[in-house]
């Protein structure tokens, strides 16, 4: 994989990292929100079957 | 390291969509985390006059009734690269956009984490670009943007975002 590294302290740099990180603390949030849910603990749930599932097979 | 292999060492994930195209997957220790790819049209600030798919990445604890922090888990980088290549998949023009967290001066080492994720799944598939936008003496935020190597419209992407990063004039 090709990498480019940069550094930068431009103005317009710092505002889009500051939109970003809220943005970020936005999806966070949502994130708190959706676990509330009951649906999404259905899922969960669903998914520590199948992880228990697959632990057993694996032995 | 190959897609097959990646899935065999992964969690399993569901793909719950919405908005915001939510994943989410649960460890052994019953951590689940849920990922969400949020399409970030403001990213490159009109600079483009084509139309770029690019989508902030976030992954967060949503639940952890552990009373622990979350540990180590080793099949947990697998997970996310499998997510990764899941969402890849569906469109080869998208762009990956991550921000490390800085709220707790921690930014580093979740830095050093994202680029571990990456390494499983980047072969020579992807362009990734580092920035560290430094504000002042102790704030800093490290940000990276993930384009595939075969998306037709990739030097123009990468030079707007360098453009942007160095505030030159359109």
């Amino acid at each position: 994989m090709i990498t480019i590294t940069m550094e930068t302290s431009s103005p317009k740099a710092i505002a889009l990292a500051r939109r970003m990180m809220e943005s970020k603390k936005l999806l966070q949030q949502e994130i708190k929100e959706d676990a509330k849910s009951p649906e999404f603990l259905k899922i969960i749930n669903q998914l520590i079957l199948q992880n228990e599932s697959r632990r057993n097979t694996e032995k | 390291m190959n897609l097959e292999e990646i899935q065999k060492n992964s969690y399993p994930f569901y793909f719950i969509g919405g908005q915001n195209n939510s994943y989410v997957f649960v460890t052994d220790s019953k951590i689940s985390y849920e990922i969400k790819f949020k399409s970030s049209d403001y990213l490159f600030d009109n600079r483009l006059d084509f139309p770029v798919s690019a989508y902030e990445f976030v992954i967060e604890v949503a639940i952890n009734d552990t009373n622990k922090k979350p540990a180590t888990d080793s099949k947990m980088p697998f997970a996310i690269a499998s997510i990764f290549m899941d969402f890849f998949q569906k469109n080869k023009e998208q762009v990956f956009v991550y921000i490390c967290d800085s709220s707790d001066s921690r930014q580093e080492a979740r830095r050093r984490k994202f680029n571990q994720w990456v390494e499983l799944f980047k072969g020579d598939k992807f362009i990734k670009v580092d920035t560290k936008i430094t504000e002042s003496e102790t704030i800093a935020y490290y940000n990276s943007i993930l384009i595939r190597t075969d998306n037709p419209r990739i030097s123009a992407i990468v030079n707007a975002f360098i453009d942007i990063a160095n505030d030159y004039q359109k």
